[in-house]
């Protein structure tokens, strides 16, 4: 018995892995990797970059131990039903030495809650952060205080929430194809060469060290990055926001908007204040703004803007047969790269605005 | 000699009998696991069948108190109309297919639309937008679905008069308001639902399309929150059972609608 999102509906994959070898060997040079994975997104270089650098095992947590990490990684790729992360995950789990019976036993265990108080505790807020309805409080934090969670800890879980999420909505939305992902872990070379390959999973989860912004973090999301002052999360987060406003592909007004549609969607009336600036600085006073954001139209906005605003909302809570197609839609107006960078915001966004949400104040 | 190997027979015996029996144990836990397993997701399927699938998921990982919270929402009844004199003229195999293709129609046109179908109440369905996830576009979502259902009814009368059966009409009326969102009804059968005098109205509000010879009609309340650029025409106010003044009602323009309605003016900012 394989995942148990097999039975989930996926699409055609919407992307063209297209090798680079200049742009792989400058994110090697840049990251320190370029996996397979990479090709579909190479067109976008800041969300290659931030995929990278962004990756929860990438020496970014310092409090957090892997095996919650891993708990929540199939948590929220389950509430998120995203098979490709979820095969992923669980193919990692099974090459670190867990067999398919104890595999089965802990996907039961999850569904069923039976957990040891402290990891139950960690599952309901990755579910309840995951789901953003209602969003998080002040309250579920102090659960996690309760349960024994240090405040570096509960930054570092809402991180991983936060951004598998991310890497939920980079995978769904273009429908990348799970298959091969969902057999790896049963088939022959991997079973024979088990603690080979367990040595290299082990050898890919780097723990961090503690880190400063190399300049104070400006901007959008600026309070939040500096919640995140000395972990590694917080230099990696400023340099994937700084790259997305200063990539061209995408207009900066449009990507405002789309951070706010996504905010103003979940219900973040502090997302949206974060971006309010920049939109007044596109050149869209508060009324402009709220006219297009109260309808996600209006007449300032072009075709292009008005199909991404209403794509940007319907990647806040999605069926993934469901955004595939209207992902389609939306690939089938613009440029892969455009259509990349659109994958990147609507999932940065998401991520940010969850995360801005769960982390109000210094924690 | 002799005795030593019989001895290390029986060892050897042994340990082959202890592990095919812990083999033997692994294959029945394996096999229950399987199908506890298996069980488990048939369950949640079965269960996604009667609420929306997201509840389901809050069901079985909260429990089903959990399931309860005020919320703003608009709420949308359709009906068809003419349903007991459409009964009478076709048999029931007939007339159950004619009203499984309404039903899809209209699950289709809502689902697309952000929308959740909470009940079928006869030929009635309530339908409510935002009272799952918040939404604040839920307004726009409820007309725009309004539309669709209009225009997909177009291409089902096409469809149902080429067999030889009578096309059909339908009413929908829409409101916004608070209500009690959850897992609503007794300790042995519950649905999930939403609760209130916004579901009220809105079904009043569908019983007057009739009155003024419209399919849809939205309140006042859906008006303050539309997108301009819809196209409304303010109905006469109308007294309604259970409600103080009476009720400005607006019926929206687009598809079939629109042109049969002659020239379309705007009521931006009026009331």
């Amino acid at each position: 018995m394989a995942s148990p999102l097999l039975d989930v509906s996926w699409d055609q994959c919407l992307l063209e892995p297209v090798p680079d070898r200049q742009a792989e060997a400058a994110l090697r040079r840049e990251t320190g990797s370029a996996p397979g994975w990479i090709r579909y997104f190479l067109s976008c270089p800041w969300l290659s970059r931030a995929a990278i650098r962004l990756g929860i095992d990438n020496k970014l947590l310092v409090a957090l131990d892997f095996p919650t990490v891993d708990l929540i990684g199939l948590v929220v790729s389950q509430e998120n039903s995203c098979r490709y992360c979820y095969a992923i995950t669980r193919m990692a789990l099974r090459v670190l030495g867990m067999s398919e019976e104890r595999m089965q036993q802990l996907e039961q265990r999850l569904a069923s809650g039976e957990m040891e108080p402290k990891v139950a505790a960690a599952i309901r807020f990755a579910r309840r952060m995951t789901r953003a309805s209602p969003l998080v409080t002040p309250q579920d934090l102090e659960s996690l205080r309760a349960a024994g969670y240090s405040d570096a800890e509960i930054r570092e879980m809402a991180f991983c929430v936060a951004f598998i999420a991310f890497f939920n909505r980079i995978s769904t939305i273009p429908a990348l194809p799970p298959h091969s992902w969902e057999q790896l872990a049963d088939r022959w070379f991997i079973r024979l060469f088990r603690p080979l390959y367990a040595r290299m999973v082990r050898g890919w989860r780097k723990r961090g060290q503690p880190a400063s912004f190399a300049r104070p973090p400006e901007g959008p999301f600026a309070g939040l990055l500096l919640q995140f002052e000395g972990s590694p999360i917080g230099p990696v987060l400023a340099s994937a926001l700084d790259d997305l406003w200063a990539s061209p592909i995408l207009s900066r007004r449009a990507k405002a908007l789309m951070f706010a549609v996504i905010g103003r969607g979940l219900g973040c009336q502090s997302s949206g204040d974060e971006i309010a600036g920049v939109l007044e600085a596109e050149g869209l006073s508060p009324a402009d703004a709220e006219q297009i954001l109260a309808h996600l139209g209006g007449p300032r906005l072009g075709a292009d803007e008005t199909a991404l605003l209403a794509f940007a909302r319907d990647t806040i809570w999605y069926e993934p047969i469901q955004i595939q197609r209207r992902a389609r839609e939306l690939r089938e107006r613009l440029s892969a790269a455009q259509f990349v960078e659109a994958v990147g915001v609507v999932a940065l966004a998401n991520s940010l605005c969850r995360l801005r949400a769960a982390l109000p104040r210094r924690t | 000699m002799s005795f030593a190997y019989a001895l290390f027979l029986v060892v050897v015996a042994a340990a082959a009998g202890l592990f095919a029996w812990q083999q033997h144990r692994l294959r029945i836990l394996r096999a229950r696991i399987e199908a506890s397993t298996v069980e488990l997701q048939r369950l949640q399927q079965s269960c996604a069948l009667l609420a929306p699938a997201g509840v389901v998921e809050r069901l079985f990982s909260d429990g089903p108190e959990s399931i309860a919270e005020h919320k703003v929402f608009t709420a949308m009844f359709t009906d068809l109309v003419g349903y007991t004199a459409l009964s009478g003229r076709l048999d029931p195999k007939t007339l159950a297919g004619v009203l499984n293709g309404y039903f899809q129609l209209v699950s289709d046109s809502v689902v697309e639309h952000r929308g959740r179908v909470g009940t079928f109440l006869g030929d009635g369905i309530l339908i409510f937008f935002g009272a799952l996830e918040p939404n604040p576009w839920q307004c726009n979502d409820a007309v725009h679905a309004a539309l669709a259902i209009r225009d997909g009814l177009v291409r089902y009368n096409a469809e149902l008069e080429r067999t030889g059966l009578p096309r059909i009409a339908i009413g929908v009326g829409i409101h916004r308001g608070p209500g009690l969102a959850g897992l609503i009804g007794s300790r042995d059968r519950r649905e999930y639902t939403v609760v209130g005098p916004t579901l009220n109205l809105a079904a009043r509000v569908q019983a007057l399309t009739r009155e003024h010879d419209r399919d849809i009609l939205l309140t006042e309340s859906v008006r303050e929150q539309l997108d301009p650029r819809f196209e409304l025409i303010p109905m006469p106010a109308v007294p309604v059972k259970g409600i103080g003044e009476p009720v400005v009602t607006y019926t929206v323009l687009g598809g079939r609608e629109a042109k049969k309605a002659g020239p379309r003016f705007e009521v931006r900012g009026t009331s």
